[in-house]
């Protein structure tokens, strides 16, 4: 740092902060509570509370910005590609939920969304067993779709991830690493694109850290910053290489 | 979520706006951590702090319009934090003072030597912090534990730059003189 500064600390002083820092965590579920509490005060609507990045376009998002975790092994699609450039900034969310819809509307993405359906169509559809040409043509009916089980909702999907994420969180701050890895590695496999994967590979970087593999760390947060630069979890990850958090 | 709002990506520094809810959503989310973190090195205890960064998000979404996108978030919010910390104090300075963060008592004979080290790191850190006042406080925490440069802390906290080196200075002696155990 140029500036001047007065005075001095001991040096035992950013040890010291270091301690503290993982010491001092929120509780479970106070980031979630404090989150309900703001939507009624200030009459926030579901795109604050259902999801990080973009309320009932969750499901888009989660598509688009397959890869943005960044070292999650999961790789972005053409709309994801453009997406991920941007995902994580403060500023770019709406920009990005924007993207998303017109990626998907006009590349890679549609051909993607419309093979699933697709192959759901052909996964409902009855099998017809071709009729002898001379026999009357029988119209096939088909047996009743099958009930779909009832579908994981949006908040619960984003509940789960919060969930793993935050004792993750919890145990890197308690030094429980061992916990930590195997939780990231449990959100990586659920959600690989999911709407926290920027925070799952922010909070990576930050076990490494912890675990004394500074060069890894260094190494994921150099690709983080070309994925996202300018994603809202950089300061934290610049803290933690700089040993503050 | 306010329909029509223009982004703050296309705001201009001091325009009026409320955010988009998914901008503060993504503010919240990335934030809520160093808001709640800043509020108890403040010494805001736990059994408020929830209420507290309640409030600091509340203020943020309300004068979303008078912040600077040129400038990082993070020093604005903790700017914010300040005021709720010091308005907490004013309220509660006749009550029975609160243990300090860290402070609390808590079973070391069970827990992990490193859960122990960094509980008591947490009480000298706490102990010493305890003798500074909260505008100090607010200054050594920002720089010396969140890595806030000095022009960022004065602009968020609305002081001149001289002052913050001032408190800085202050500060940090004392944090020295508690660290080697001088009164």
């Amino acid at each position: 740092m140029s500036e001047r500064l007065p005075g001095d600390l001991p040096e035992e002083w950013a040890e010291l902060g270091r301690a503290e820092a993982s010491e001092l965590v929120p509780p479970p579920g106070a980031k979630d509570r404090v989150q309900r509490r703001l939507a009624v005060t200030l009459g926030l609507g579901a795109g604050f509370l259902a999801a990080t990045v973009g309320g009932s376009t969750a499901s888009a998002a989660g598509v688009a910005s397959a890869g943005a975790a960044g070292g999650a092994g999961a790789a972005g699609g053409g709309a994801g590609a453009t997406a991920t450039g941007i995902a994580g900034s403060l500023l770019a969310k709406k920009v990005l939920v924007m993207g998303i819809v017109a990626a998907l509307g006009a590349g890679g993405g549609t051909a993607v969304y419309l093979e699933v359906r697709s192959e759901r169509a052909r996964g409902r559809a009855p099998v017809v067993t071709p009729a002898p040409a001379a026999a009357p043509v029988a119209r096939p009916v088909a047996p009743p779709a099958p009930e779909p089980p009832p579908a994981e909702t949006a908040a619960d999907t984003l509940n789960e991830e919060r969930e793993l994420l935050d004792r993750a969180r919890q145990d890197i701050a308690h030094g429980v690493l061992r916990e930590a890895e195997g939780l990231l590695e449990r959100h990586a496999a659920q959600f690989p694109s999911g709407q926290h994967a920027e925070e799952r590979e922010a909070l990576v970087i930050r076990l490494l850290v912890r675990e004394g593999r500074e060069r890894e760390a260094r190494s994921r947060a150099q690709r983080f910053r070309q994925l996202h630069p300018r994603s809202i979890q950089l300061p934290g990850i610049e803290d933690a290489l700089r040993g503050r958090r | 979520m306010k329909k029509g709002v223009q982004s703050a990506a296309s705001l201009a520094p001091g325009a009026v706006a409320i955010p988009d809810d998914t901008v503060f959503a993504a503010a919240y989310d990335a934030e809520f951590e160093a808001v709640w973190l800043y509020l108890r090195r403040l010494g805001v205890p736990e059994a408020d702090v929830e209420d507290a960064v309640h409030d600091v998000f509340v203020v943020a979404h309300r004068r979303f319009g008078t912040y600077d996108p040129a400038r990082p978030l993070r020093p604005w919010l903790l700017g914010i934090a300040f005021r709720i910390a010091a308005q907490w104090r004013r309220r509660h300075r006749l009550e029975v003072p609160v243990a300090e963060p860290g402070a609390e008592v808590s079973d070391d004979a069970h827990a992990p030597d490193e859960v122990v080290a960094s509980r008591q790191a947490s009480r000298r850190l706490h102990a010493a912090l305890a003798r500074l006042d909260i505008d100090q406080r607010a200054v050594v925490v920002m720089h010396d534990l969140n890595g806030i440069p000095v022009p960022e802390i004065a602009a968020a906290l609305d002081v001149p730059l001289n002052t913050v080196y001032s408190r800085l200075r202050l500060g940090r002696a004392k944090i020295t003189a508690a660290l080697r155990g001088e009164p």
